[in-house]
């Protein structure tokens, strides 16, 4: 007996397995990493938003001393990638597309060398007109951004697209046209949200080398390996059998490393050189280059009978989605997906584009679309209620969806915990008491809500239980820890499956050469679909255990009993017990062969139901899983410089079980931070095509003293069937609500409506002082 | 570019690494001596993710000259695993949940430390002035700042 | 490049006359990071470390205070000050954050003038001149002169500023920085510093610095004076409000608009006076 007295498992707020690395320093990123011969690369940025390239020296570059290799994109494969349109390069080719696009790479014997050279290149640009609002990009006769978009590789299904669209979709239920004469009240509005930067700290960086057989490794900050192997075969022409994509320990993510960022110009330096090349981005060029959230405008309109029943919904959102599709599909199909909200709608029409502008690409950012799409419906509830003079809490009670109800699209909900979030939020803010609290002496004061909801189920996924011959355990499964805690999370998972203390599992760094198939750290999925991966190949693992004991013990498979730490034992004869270190000796050495459980899986909820909705062009054919929360902001609002300081904050969210909570925790609190940040402070601009504030420095993200010392995390589990040991996910919706929630308190406090995100205290002291 | 050898006493050892006039101390620190705690995020003193000691003083590593540090003595957090603060904020950080991707933990370490050093106790507010300039992106800092208060509170919130 | 760590002020401004955009290194908090973005590139670095006094502060016969160039916002904060000159401690805590407090300095602030920056503004409103000091000699000027445009001051290529001074704080005064900002420790979007002294009930002097509004921080005379005899009502401060909002030259940038800024200065101006003229009443009690 090991004498374990209590197996610290699922359901423990375990430290993370790597915190000691990470409070140490120890813990190695991309761009702590060194290789022998290893030069150093630097990018150059397109210095206008839309330009035809002319020429190119690159002589003078080429001539500085320790400078190894000048790329330009006259110098690379012109093989296209991309998310559902392959549009993209390692660098640009002959057009230019946003201020900032890399047009050169240099790698050199040092970082400053190679930055030095890149003042030496000499590019002549013939400018065209840039394309730089929405409005400008759907305008009849504007100018095409991808000349050659129809010769494309797409994926199937993107329909007839207008000039300049990435996509467009819809998803209609009911019949909303017929619907607003049975509305007794309805508003009307159109939203605006800005870009924001995800400002991970660590900036997008990658290390590769080739080998002889012109096999190339890439150590690098990203969110799968899988996606990174995928594009760079396809940037590279290689197959993927030649990519190895390895990941060090990431520096933060939020959905902005989720697709290749700098992984394919290292390589291309690399195979150029016959050397080790690291790429890391300054925080002015990773803000220029990298990636943003979609700014968008959202038109919507809801009606609701008298009694506060929601009758008809009506969304169109247009995504800017910047000079190159990435992900936009996606992001538009899942912000239609979450138009509606938790609430039961009979008559729902949700219509949606994304379009190219020459400015920089926008991709996934926790929330995916949704937060863009929230931000106008949640507002819209509130006002209801105002109009109607009922609390905001109770309208969304009377509307909320309950487990059993069907999403838009008509799916089942499996597990819904949305009205005890709304009931938890209620009773912990003192909600009736807070709702009617004065104001200090020059400010006002406000206090409202906001519901949330999400998916945390898609796509492929796999992971490999392995039993070393000590009864210890290695579990791989090629998912990517961005930070958010699911390495710590999954051993959890694999230990209280197999009853051992998380000590006993060694976790397998996500290396493309040896970790089974992950598609990758998003949609707030790992937890859950890689959790149910793991729980089940530690289940073959079990199967396997079971059967060698069973032929020791000489009895029936089904009486060997999984007993703590590590052992198995004869149901009801307590002495007969074996350890996994037996068992796995002999599996090892004299029958069956080492034990290994492995289980693989795609998404299997139920599919969308095409005679209840209308889905047109929708990129998913099965997604879902949903998660519910509520967030409830009371802010004061100062009524000399308009400035909005939140005071509170709870958030409840249904996350079906909490593996661990403190991670949980973790995670509803930093979301709520970085949405507090869009909906106050940061905004990425653009002057004439030119960004304005591509520093730390000139765009805010909040600090320590900017935030409130009061958020409160609420944990609801709602025990979902499918997921492992009951769990969903959470590492989204805490950014979800927060934006409309600040708004609607706000609004509360002030009787002003803001529809134009970030709320900056000019905008609201406007406001406030136009009332 | 032009290099000379640099003098830098860090953690407490001299140490040489060549170096270019204009390379900051973090350029040394990483490229030169290979000490990668502390990180680069913003070249610009906004992350606070390459906070030092220089004589006993948080400083940006990143705005601070190399050349400009000799006779100076400098502390990374390889050179602060060593001492008994910055074990207990390491270990109350680790306990309480407060890392997610640990790019700015080394620096929050390092201000913590110093925030120890003071000694006479931490208000939440005091916590949260010590680490105000270190952007942490991924917590909302609420586990850093309880993690803290565990370990050297006493005093409750004092407003801001 | 090449970098010189003289140990005299006459060695220094030898090295800074040998090459023509030679310039000092004080904290380098400022000139490092410009240097990382590559926006200049000096040929050469005087570091002024190593000259011994420019990091004390000293107390003069007349109350007045006399601060090196070389003294950290870190010292200021810790500084223990009477009446108007608390004033320093309570702008320099508002500065940045530790690290940057630590190194930044007094004397590197003032010589790169940032229109947004704090030390500007709290030191005009202190009524502060500066001390340089060149090859052929040296000059007191005050400091609102010494401040000639964003960006820009009378320091001549080759001169050091070596010293801050500060008049003695009145016999029942006061001061207050209210700084409105993006976030905690950024740059002031507007930020108002005020130094009065009080005789009795009545405002005895008063001066006003408004910054992160105009290329230098702005101060009106003829409405200082209209305070002074007064009690401060609020109907007089509105009024100094409103005029400070017509004489700043704000301009539209990214931590606001200009007009914000004229919409803001009345109600800040109100806020900080008020603040000082409770600290100097306090103080008479």
């Amino acid at each position: 007996m090991d004498g374990e007295a209590k197996l610290r498992g699922v359901g423990d707020s375990l430290p993370r397995l790597d915190a000691g690395d990470k409070v140490g320093g120890r813990a190695r990123y991309t761009d702590d990493l060194f290789r022998p011969g290893m030069l150093h690369a630097a990018l150059m940025g397109s210095p206008y938003p839309f330009a035809r390239i002319i020429s190119c020296d690159t002589s003078e570059a080429l001539a500085l001393p320790g400078v190894k290799a000048v790329l330009t994109g006259a110098d690379i494969p012109a093989n296209r990638w991309g998310g559902f349109i392959n549009d993209e390069t390692a660098l640009a080719i002959d057009i230019v597309r946003y201020v900032g696009e890399p047009i050169a790479a240099i790698a050199a014997t040092d970082l400053a060398t190679a930055r030095e050279a890149l003042d030496l290149i000499e590019f002549e640009f013939e400018e065209l007109d840039p394309v730089l609002t929405i409005d400008a990009a759907m305008a009849d006769g504007a100018p095409l951004i991808h000349e050659n978009f129809a010769e494309y590789e797409k994926r199937p299904g993107q329909g007839d697209l207008a000039p300049n669209q990435v996509s467009r979709q819809s998803i209609i239920e009911g019949d909303v046209e017929a619907a607003w004469a049975d509305c007794n009240v309805v508003v009307e509005n159109t939203y605006e949200v800005q870009a924001q930067s995800h400002v991970y700290i660590e900036p997008c960086s990658a290390l590769a080398e080739v080998d002889e057989s012109g096999k190339v490794t890439v150590w690098s900050a990203n969110q799968s390996i899988y996606k990174v192997q995928a594009s760079l075969s396809k940037a590279l022409g290689l197959p993927m059998s030649k990519v190895r994509a390895i990941t060090p320990p990431v520096g933060g993510a939020f959905g902005g490393k989720s697709g290749v960022t700098v992984q394919p110009i290292t390589v291309m330096l690399a195979q150029k050189t016959g050397r080790p090349v690291k790429l890391t981005l300054s925080r002015t060029d990773d803000m220029m280059m990298m990636r943003s959230r979609h700014a968008a405008r959202v038109r919507v309109r809801t009606g609701a009978m008298a009694d506060g029943t929601l009758v008809a919904h009506e969304l169109d959102v247009i995504y800017d989605g910047g000079a190159y599709a990435e992900d936009s599909a996606a992001v538009l199909g899942f912000g239609l997906l979450m138009a509606r909200g938790p609430y039961n709608i009979p008559h729902v029409k949700l219509t949606g584009s994304a379009v190219y502008t020459n400015k920089l690409r926008a991709g996934g950012f926790r929330g995916f679309g949704n937060p863009q799409v929230t931000f106008g419906t949640e507002q819209q509830i509130d006002e209801i209620a105002v109009r109607l003079k009922m609390d905001p809490i109770d309208l969304r009670l009377k509307n909320a969806l309950q487990t059993g109800d069907l999403w838009v699209g008509g799916q089942t909900v499996t597990s819904c915990g949305f009205r005890e979030c709304l009931e938890q939020v209620r009773d912990a803010a003192d909600w009736p008491t807070r709702r009617q609290a004065p104001a200090a002496n020059g400010k006002r004061r406000g206090i409202s809500v906001a519901g949330v909801s999400h998916i945390c189920g898609l796509l492929g996924t796999s992971a490999i239980v392995r039993v070393l011959e000590d009864g210890t355990i290695t579990l791989n499964t090629g998912a990517v820890d961005i930070g958010q805690g699911s390495d710590t999370v999954l051993a959890q998972i694999c230990a209280s499956s197999l009853r051992l203390d998380i000590g006993r599992v060694n976790l397998v760094a996500p290396d493309s050469d040896a970790s089974p198939y992950n598609w990758g750290t998003g949609g707030t999925r790992v937890t859950y679909m890689v959790g149910r991966a793991v729980e089940s190949a530690a289940g073959a693992a079990l199967e396997q255990i079971r059967q060698h004991a069973s032929e020791i013990f000489e009895c029936a498979p089904a009486d060997v009993e999984l007993r703590d730490g590590g052992h198995v034992g004869i149901v009801g004869v307590p002495e007969k017990e074996l350890s996994f270190a037996e068992i796995s000796g002999r599996a090892h050495y004299v029958t069956g062969g080492p034990i290994i459980g492995t289980h693989a899986l795609v998404y299997d909820g139920q599919e969308f139901d095409p005679k209840r909705a209308l889905m047109d062009h929708f990129p998913f054919a099965r997604i879902g899983t949903y998660v519910f929360g509520a967030q409830v902001v009371e802010v004061e609002v100062d009524e000399v410089t308009g400035q909005v300081e939140v005071l509170n904050v709870w958030s409840a969210h249904d996350v079906g079980r909490a593996i661990n909570p403190a991670a949980v925790e973790g995670q509803i609190q930093g979301g709520v931070v970085q949405g507090l940040g869009y909906a106050l402070c940061e905004e990425l601009t653009w002057e004439d095509g030119q960004p304005t504030n591509p520093t730390m420095m000139d765009y805010k993200v909040p600090g320590a003293l900017d935030t409130p010392t009061n958020i409160h995390p609420i944990i609801v589990e709602s025990e979902e069937e499918t997921g492992p040991f009951g769990a969903k996910g959470v590492g989204e919706p805490g950014l979800v609500g927060v934006a409309p929630a600040v708004a609607n308190a706000v609004a509360h406090a002030t009787g002003v409506r803001l529809t134009r995100l970030p709320l900056t205290p000019e905008s609201v002291l406007r406001a406030m002082t136009a009332e | 570019m032009k290099r000379t050898l640099l003098e830098l006493n860090v953690n407490g050892e001299l140490q040489q690494a060549p170096t270019r006039p204009t390379a900051t101390l973090l350029d040394v620190l990483r490229d030169g001596l290979h000490l990668t705690g502390s990180k680069r995020g913003c070249d610009q003193g906004v992350c606070g993710a390459c906070t030092v000691l220089v004589d006993g003083r948080p400083a940006r590593a990143c705005l601070m000259l190399a050349v400009d540090c000799q006779g100076r003595r400098v502390t990374t957090i390889e050179g602060l695993n060593e001492s008994g603060e910055a074990a207990a904020v390491q270990q109350a950080l680790a306990e309480n949940g407060a890392i997610q991707c640990g790019y700015c933990t080394p620096g929050i370490v390092v201000a913590l430390v110093d925030l120890a050093r003071a000694g006479g106790g931490a208000s939440e507010n005091d916590v949260r002035r010590s680490i105000s300039g270190n952007i942490c992106r991924c917590s909302g800092y609420v586990k850093i700042v309880e993690a803290a208060v565990s370990l050297l509170g006493g005093k409750a919130s004092d407003g801001r | 490049m090449d970098y010189f760590r003289p140990e005299s002020l006459e060695e220094a401004l030898g090295l800074l006359a040998e090459i023509p955009d030679a310039r000092c290194l004080a904290g380098g908090q400022t000139l490092v990071a410009m240097m990382n973005t590559r926006i200049v590139a000096p040929p050469r670095l005087v570091s002024l470390r190593d000259i011994p006094g420019l990091d004390q502060i000293e107390a003069l016969p007349n109350g007045g205070l006399r601060m090196g160039t070389m003294v950290t916002h870190e010292t200021l904060m810790n500084l223990s000050a009477n009446g108007a000159h608390r004033l320093l401690p309570e702008t320099a805590r508002q500065i940045a954050s530790p690290a940057i407090r630590a190194f930044g300095t007094v004397g590197g602030a003032l010589c790169h003038a940032d229109p947004a920056a704090d030390w500007p503004t709290a030191l005009v409103a202190l009524d502060a001149s500066v001390h340089v000091a060149g090859i052929d000699g040296k000059r007191r000027e005050p400091l609102a002169e010494f401040l000639v445009d964003a960006l820009t001051t009378t320091l001549e290529p080759g001169e050091i500023l070596t010293h801050i001074e500060i008049p003695p704080p009145g016999q029942t005064s006061a001061g207050a920085y209210v700084k409105f900002a993006r976030v905690e420790g950024d740059f002031a979007t507007v930020a108002v510093a005020v130094s009065l002294s009080l005789s009795g009930p009545t405002c005895e002097a008063i001066r006003i610095a408004v910054g992160g509004c105009s290329p230098v921080p702005t101060r009106d005379d003829a409405a200082e004076t209209g305070l002074v005899s007064t009690e401060l009502s609020e109907a007089d401060m509105q009024a100094v409000g409103n005029s400070l909002a017509t004489a700043i030259q704000p301009e539209d940038d990214g931590r606001a608009s200009a007009a914000y800024r004229r919409m803001v200065v009345p109600g800040l101006v109100q806020r900080a006076i008020t603040l000082a003229h409770d600290r100097a009443s306090e103080a008479r009690i």
